[in-house]
């Protein structure tokens, strides 16, 4: 039996793959697929399929109480990742206690996400920063809940307090068996039929070991081979055989092209399921091999600029496919952050007594939203609220918190 | 007869120059006996030095004269342990470090250099032996070409030969030298990938406008499954102003072909001298050396033009040890005492350097000064004719930055005791902070303690 991973562009069915079951990343050739298959895949392939990354989680209170399918279908899935910051509150509290997560900002987001048709959803979790790790939680959960990959990036924002701990081959299998305790476990789908290509229909989840680390963390491309990316893949691989490791991706310019092929001459390609790039600069594009063994997974690609935003997905996209043909997935970036103008798609602002979001980059927003509406038809949508009334029902649960204060102690 | 055999003749018949008269610390005969035989043996070379950072690394080595046969070296550094074997034509080595063994052996013919060496891989290195030969023509008493060989016993892909090369060198005089390789390798990489990797090399150095250029220039083409076209390029050039003032500069960069500059480095240095400065290729001390070098070949020693002190030192132990020495000591009496002449006295200076890596995300700015003391004790600007070096104080500041502009410094100082033109001790200590990769790996404040002696006889 063979499963799909039915990765897509912005606005074209385009670059799917065909596997083999168990995580194989022998190369296929891409297949062109109708435009309906995200949706028909899913009824055909969501239910009772060999891929299964664990067991279930145990269903969280409150219960999430998925919306009956009489209500329409899942949104379909047309416009490939993106990413997304764990934003868990606006403002400012000097003296916070527990990290306060705001459930209106978590639905914020991930309705977004749902709607705008992702399919994937990369977010950083930062073992060093408590309030964020733990912000993260109900982001993976839900989204893989309505059926979208999560790419759980595993990087501090600051501080070298993670690779520290991956480094060492003492701490190294703690902090992974935390990360696969907390993220991969399954959530029950939130509703039957969903599009993902996890258990059930739910997303599936894939580590990413570092970020850039060249760049962000002064780690030779070699040494990352070898003393991160190998030692994480094999434990990762013996802790939770299911989860897809993704290597890290280097800077998406020229200098990042040559570090990628250090990489790959170190052994990337033996010791990940997925070869990350990040795109930022057109001129990169040729000289990201598409000689690779493995899918490759462009993690990060944006312009600067709201203006930029809608050529860089329109054009550059279908570039970056057409140049590296071994893509099959790429992650816009990003869906929110605090700087206006640059890359965000959308603002976050307050409004009454919770928040709301207000479109920055309209014609990239409206571009996402018609190739919804087109690969819809017409036909009656499950909203996100349908499928998650309340998304608490995946915030962080005692045993997350002290699974994290035990390790984070020691 | 022509104008410089004329000016040897003249020279010849007027014996050897004595040296200068010069001042040390700690006396020394104005020249040593080139040919004094080992009776049976006699002491050249002693060196000993203790390293100490995260532990304390030893390193010992002595060489001795035996009899007028040859020179014999035993030595060890940490888990390195050493023997060398030298006559006037043959040279052996031995070495052996944590399982790994090396053997190399050199015989220089008349007109022809042949090498053969091998290494047995060391644990956690896979099995085999890494052999390699090569043949070194002298077609001229100026041009020689080189060809070479290497094979691996247990090549991951089953190919023996790795590396073969076809080199030239000409030595025109100390005022030009060129060189160039053309080479073709195979490199399986550290992830099990197979490349092969032509390049060709081309190099010159000499002088010019009365200073010392020099510059290389490199290509290199990688195929595999990555391939690339890689350009290196370097330039320096060292600039005598006015007698005792020397500017320097140098400029490296490497290019990816057709994409952009991966690495480039900056240098430049300015030195004061407590006497007269003379560039290595430009003085009496080159010139002599290229007409015991040419007399030397054309009596089938087969001899290149050296123009460094050790370089020197070791074509005079060489010839010392051939059937004709006698004949050719009056040569080697005279490259010594023009190199005494023109000893260099550095007493103050500068250097910073600059170099910036693409593909590691790093750059490093060193700045260097030096400050020195001639020996008898006097002023930068008043060291006597007689004036040797005597104390110098080396001082670096180095910044390291790499990840998300994180800055490691290092400090460095070190202080040589020269006591004569033989006899050196050193002290050196040097404290760094962690770059982004060390706190990461958990390495501490690297704090280096090193202290150096060096004897060597005849230098």
């Amino acid at each position: 039996m063979t499963r799909r991973e039915t990765s897509r562009l912005p606005g074209r069915e385009i670059p799917g793959e065909s596997r083999p079951d168990g995580w194989g990343v022998d190369r296929r050739r891409f297949l062109r697929l109708a435009a309906a298959l995200p949706a028909a895949g899913a009824g055909v392939l969501g239910e009772g399929c060999a891929i299964d990354d664990g067991a279930p989680l145990p269903s969280p209170t409150p219960d999430p109480s998925p919306s009956p399918s009489p209500l329409g279908r899942p949104v379909p899935q047309v416009n490939g990742g993106i990413n997304v910051q764990p934003v868990r509150r606006l403002d400012q509290d000097p003296n916070e206690g527990e990290p306060v997560i705001v459930p209106d900002l978590v639905a914020l987001q991930l309705r977004a996400v749902y709607a705008l048709g992702f399919d994937g959803m990369r977010i950083t979790t930062p073992f060093g920063d408590r309030a964020n790790f733990l912000a993260a939680i109900p982001y993976v959960r839900a989204a893989r809940a309505v059926g979208i990959d999560a790419v759980v990036v595993l990087h501090d924002f600051a501080g070298f307090t993670l690779a520290q701990a991956l480094y060492d081959p003492a701490r190294r299998p703690d902090v992974l068996r935390l990360y696969a305790s907390v993220f991969a476990v399954p959530p029950p789908p939130a509703a039957p039929g969903l599009p993902g290509l996890g258990p059930r229909g739910a997303g599936r989840i894939a580590f990413q070991v570092l970020n850039e680390p060249v760049h962000f963390l002064g780690i030779p491309a070699d040494v990352y081979v070898r003393d991160f990316l190998s030692p994480c893949y094999a434990e990762l691989k013996a802790e939770s055989p299911n989860v897809i490791v993704v290597s890290a991706a280097e800077v998406g310019n020229v200098d990042g092209a040559g570090r990628m092929r250090s990489m790959l001459e170190a052994g990337l390609e033996g010791a990940c399921d997925r070869i990350a790039y990040h795109v930022y600069s057109r001129q990169a594009i040729p000289l990201l091999s598409g000689n690779v063994r493995g899918l490759v997974w462009v993690t990060e690609s944006g312009a600067v600029g709201t203006a930029q935003h809608l050529p860089w997905v329109r054009d550059t996209f279908p570039e970056i496919a057409a140049g590296i043909p071994d893509v099959s997935r790429i992650f816009y970036y990003q869906l929110f952050d605090r700087d206006p103008g640059v890359h965000r798609l959308l603002d976050i602002q307050p409004s009454g007594s919770g928040y709301r979001a207000v479109v920055e980059s309209t014609a990239l927003h409206a571009w996402f939203e018609g190739h919804v509406r087109e690969a819809a038809a017409g036909g009656l949508l499950l909203s996100f609220d349908d499928l998650v009334p309340d998304v608490r029902a995946y915030f962080p649960t005692e045993s997350d918190r002290r699974a994290y204060d035990s390790l984070a102690r020691s | 007869m022509s104008p410089a055999f004329a000016v040897l003749w003249m020279a010849l018949q007027a014996g050897p120059p004595e040296p200068p008269a010069v001042r040390y610390p700690l006396d020394l005969p104005p020249s040593p006996d080139f040919l004094a035989p080992g009776q049976p043996f006699q002491l050249v070379d002693l060196s000993y030095d203790l390293r100490d950072t995260f532990s304390t690394r030893h390193a010992f080595s002595a060489r001795l004269r035996v009899r007028d046969g040859g020179y014999l070296t035993a030595g060890f550094e940490g888990e390195r342990r050493d023997l060398v074997l030298s006559t006037q034509r043959l040279d052996l080595v031995a070495s052996s470090e944590e399982g790994s063994y090396d053997f190399f052996g050199r015989y220089r013919a008349p007109w022809l250099v042949a090498t053969a060496g091998g290494r047995r891989h060391g644990r956690g290195e896979g099995e085999g032996w890494r052999l390699g030969g090569s043949l070194a023509g002298r077609l001229s008493p100026s041009f020689e070409l080189l060809g070479r060989l290497d094979g691996e016993t247990s090549a991951p892909d089953d190919r023996f030969l790795r590396f073969a090369s076809l080199r030239f060198l000409w030595q025109r005089g100390p005022g030009f030298e060129a060189a160039g390789e053309a080479s073709h390798e195979r490199v399986r990489t550290e992830g099990g990938l197979d490349n092969t990797r032509d390049a060709g090399t081309l190099g010159v150095a000499g002088l010019a406008w009365g200073a010392e250029l020099s510059g290389t220039a490199r290509l290199e083409r990688t195929r595999g499954r990555f391939p690339r076209e890689e350009g290196d390029a370097a330039m320096a050039a060292r600039v005598p102003i006015r007698s005792r003032l020397l500017a320097e500069g140098g400029i490296r960069s490497r290019y990816e072909v057709g994409v952009k500059r991966t690495y480039y480095e900056y240098r430049g240095a300015l030195t004061w001298f407590g006497r007269r400065l003379t560039l290595p290729r430009a003085g009496e001390a080159a010139a002599r050396a290229r007409d015991l070098s040419r007399r030397a070949t054309a009596m089938g020693y087969n001899e290149r033009l050296v123009f460094d002190d050790d370089g020197l030192r070791a074509l005079r132990e060489r010839l010392s040890l051939s059937p004709r020495r006698d004949e050719l000591l009056d040569g080697m009496a005279a490259v010594y005492a023009a190199q005494v002449q023109e000893r260099t006295l550095p007493l103050l200076g500068v250097e910073y350097v600059y170099q910036s890596d693409a593909l590691t995300g790093t750059s490093v700015e060193t700045v260097r000064a030096i400050a020195g003391m001639p020996w008898p004790p006097a002023w930068p600007w008043s060291a006597g004719a007689d004036a040797t070096p005597f104390l110098r104080l080396d001082v670096e500041w180095q910044r390291h930055v790499s990840g998300p502009a994180f800055a490691a410094d290092a400090h460095g100082l070190a202080l040589t005791v020269s006591l004569n033109r033989e006899m050196d001790l050193v002290l050196r200590w040097r404290r760094s902070d962690p770059t982004a990769l060390d706190a990461i790996q958990g390495v501490g404040r690297p704090r280096t303690f090193e202290l150096s002696y060096v004897y060597a006889r005849g230098r």
